[in-house]
């Protein structure tokens, strides 16, 4: 058992910390003693060969591509803030001293008026006659009741010129705030857009985290708690950003806007690109999944999905905690950012071909094909599931999958295929996932594990298409 | 001991890795602080230099640490977006590369907390892997790939390797990996995990042992019995 002296002593012989003289005497003692000596030798060993054997791993470069976006993104903000800031320093100064122009004039009107403010007219010797107390009261109704001869009329401009000036003040600092807003929505937009990753965070990544066992929908519409929350919450931004910079009065931003942010947030954020077919799958999709999320889908990994519930819960408190640490820095980081975004973007637009197999994809066409039948005539909770919901929902992960394989990411691929499998496994639909992953792993040269998922996918599906290319890989890998 | 042994037992220093000298661990520091004040100042190049500067060393930190490819993607995303959100504020209290590292790190313990890995534990024993497949040191060397047109034993070696270090516990791992991929001084090691250098140091020493053994077990016999 060595001390932590003698372990630091000779890790620092081993990394060249010592001094020569230091060196020097370290090896006379290891002399002395063989068995350190040849503890010594073997641990030099060890490190040399760590350093031939573990070169080190090259990170993608899509990643330096969405780091390098909101880098520039976050410069691009800071500029448009220190602009807006400028403008508005020019403003406050201009409104300042509109309004000490006001007050000034505002008391010179005071000062004309008393000194135009009309004299009383003299009241009449009858008048004054009967008694001292009876004249002053005469004279007081005499005064108030003897119109002024020589009051001038209020002066309207007089009267207008203190609030004419404040009021266009407010008014150019209301444009000023408005414009701001818009500037920061824009550059908010401009992060967020570089947040929406490519494959994004797949189905099933982040986006349990919000409802469970939900889907796609379920997670979009409560806003999932989850690190995955903040991107997720992203469209939500950016379709509200996208109406208040149409019309700057937020008062003025159209209620179908504003009643569909808050009924269905993610609804018609690609509405544009979008397909009425598609609109209507997305938000068959919403409503199956918001069904879904109900718990009525029980046998679909429900200890998967409670597990990642329980894990986003912990993620979102962790990534406050994290979000707060020292690390070192001053003026720590925002919110925290999730890692993986959502793809709603991609998950509301299942329009994109979901593979290039055309098996597959016939496999997910909404037709009374086989599998729909099981799924409806299974009954109990499976019945329950739409499957034309299965359909999409499976149809955006192949969608994903196939992006990240394009952009060489196989892993990702492969996680993106194993998420959507643990959450639609038990649906027919899903099986082309499993079929996916085998092909996935034939070209990885992964034999086994080929096989293993296109005998799932098999054992899962009856649809002729999956069937046969199942078959096909299973007589190529054997 | 004699010459030979004594050339013997000091590995070769790490070529390309860090800046071997104080010095020029030194004006490597000051150039990552210049790069920092000049992205502070809106000069979104130099984000990218110093980007260049550290990815892969935060890359494989999380690599290691986390022993999923995936995961490790976004944890570097996640650390140098920190950076990039808190430059507006930044002002310079500790190195640079020791602040990264701090944040790598922090992620790092937050996904494995998150995962329910058991703080000392190592990565086999903790993870709950839903696919009943290998240990995750074994997936460890997986998920890095190894280079088909590398020679057979060069392949084999990097896999026990990975493995190896793999399945060293956390707080070792960390020590080993932030000195060799990084090449931080055991220094800036101790300021990054929070202990004394000398423990830092015990630390590696016990993580060269652990993978001492881990190399005899799998079979590797040069010099390392």
């Amino acid at each position: 058992m060595t001390s932590e002296r003698d372990d630091s002593r000779l890790v620092e012989y081993l990394y060249g910390e010592l001094s020569a003289d230091e060196a020097r005497a370290y090896e006379r003692s290891l002399a002395d003693d063989p068995q350190a000596s040849a503890d010594a030798r073997a641990l030099a060993s060890v490190l040399s060969l760590a350093r031939e054997a573990d070169a080190p791993v090259e990170p993608p470069a899509f990643l330096d591509a969405k780091i390098m976006a909101a880098a520039r993104a976050q410069v691009e903000a800071q500029a448009e803030t220190a602009r807006s800031r400028g403008w508005r320093r020019w403003l406050t100064g201009s409104s300042v001293g509109g309004a000490l122009v006001a007050v000034a004039a505002s008391a010179l009107v005071v000062l004309n008026l008393d000194l135009l403010e009309p004299r009383t007219a003299e009241p009449t010797a009858a008048a004054r006659a009967p008694s001292p107390q009876l004249e002053r009261s005469n004279d007081v109704v005499a005064k108030r009741e003897a119109p002024p001869v020589d009051e001038p009329p209020p002066p309207a401009t007089t009267a207008a010129a203190p609030i004419a000036p404040a009021k266009e003040t407010q008014e150019a600092v209301a444009d000023a705030q408005r414009e701001l807003r818009r500037l920061e929505l824009r550059g908010a937009l401009a992060k967020d857009a570089d947040r929406a990753e490519e494959g994004g965070g797949g189905v099933g990544g982040s986006g349990v985290g919000g409802g469970g066992v939900g889907g796609l929908g379920a997670s979009r519409t409560r806003g999932a708690g989850s690190a995955g929350g903040a991107d997720k919450r992203a469209p939500i931004r950016e379709e509200a950003a996208a109406a208040e910079l149409e019309s700057p009065d937020p008062d003025a931003r159209p209620t179908g806007a504003r009643r569909q942010a808050s009924a269905d947030p993610y609804a018609g954020v690609d509405a544009p690109a979008e397909a009425p077919a598609e609109r209507a799958k997305s938000k068959q999709l919403s409503l199956a999944a918001d069904e879904a999320s109900k718990g009525e889908l029980d046998d679909v990994s429900g200890a998967v999905a409670e597990k990642k519930a329980a894990t986003s819960k912990s993620d979102a408190a962790a990534s406050v905690a994290s979000a707060r640490d020292d690390d070192g820095a001053v003026g720590a980081a925002g919110p925290a950012p999730a890692r993986r975004p959502a793809p709603a973007a991609q998950a509301a637009a299942p329009a994109a071909p979901p593979a290039p197999e055309a098996s597959v994809g016939d496999a997910l066409a909404p037709k009374g094909s086989a599998d729909s039948g099981r799924a409806s005539a299974a009954g109990g909770k499976a019945g329950e599931v739409d499957p034309a919901a299965v359909r999409a929902a499976v149809a955006v992960v192949l969608s994903n999958a196939e992006a990240r394989i394009r952009a060489g990411d196989l892993t990702g691929a492969r996680r993106e295929l194993l998420e959507g499998r643990s959450r639609w496994g038990t649906q027919p639909a899903a099986a082309v996932l499993s079929l996916r992953l085998a092909r996935l792993a034939e070209q990885q040269g992964q034999a086994a594990e080929a096989r293993r998922w296109a005998q799932e996918a098999l054992a899962r599906t009856q649809d002729d298409g999956v069937r046969r290319e199942a078959n096909a890989l299973l007589s190529r890998v054997r | 001991m004699s010459p030979a042994d004594r050339s013997a037992a000091r590995p070769a220093p790490l070529a390309g890795v860090a800046p071997a000298t104080e010095d020029a661990r030194e004006r490597a520091d000051r150039e990552d602080v210049a790069l920092m004040l000049r992205f502070k100042g809106g000069e979104a190049r130099a984000f990218e230099q110093l980007l260049a500067r550290h990815r892969r060393g935060i890359f494989n930190f999380c690599l290691k640490m986390l022993g999923d490819r995936a995961a490790a993607e976004d944890a570097m995303q996640e650390v140098f977006l920190r950076v990039v959100r808190s430059a507006k504020d930044w002002e310079r209290q500790a190195k640079v590369t020791t602040w990264l590292y701090t944040i790598a790190r922090n992620h790092c313990i937050d996904a494995i907390r998150k995962a329910g890995y058991r703080k000392t534990a190592s990565l086999d024993h903790a993870l709950n892997d839903q696919e009943g497949d290998a240990p995750l040191g074994e997936r460890v060397a997986d998920e890095e790939g190894i280079a088909p047109d590398r020679g057979a034993e060069s392949a084999r070696m990097r896999l026990i390797l990975a493995r190896a270090i793999g399945a060293l516990p956390a707080e070792q791992r960390e020590v080993f990996v932030m000195r060799e991929h990084a090449g931080m001084p055991f220094k800036d090691i101790a300021a990054v995990v929070g202990v004394p250098e000398n423990t830092v140091k015990s630390r590696m020493r016990y993580a060269l042992e652990h993978l001492r053994q881990s190399l005899a077990r799998a079979g590797v016999t040069r010099d390392v019995t």
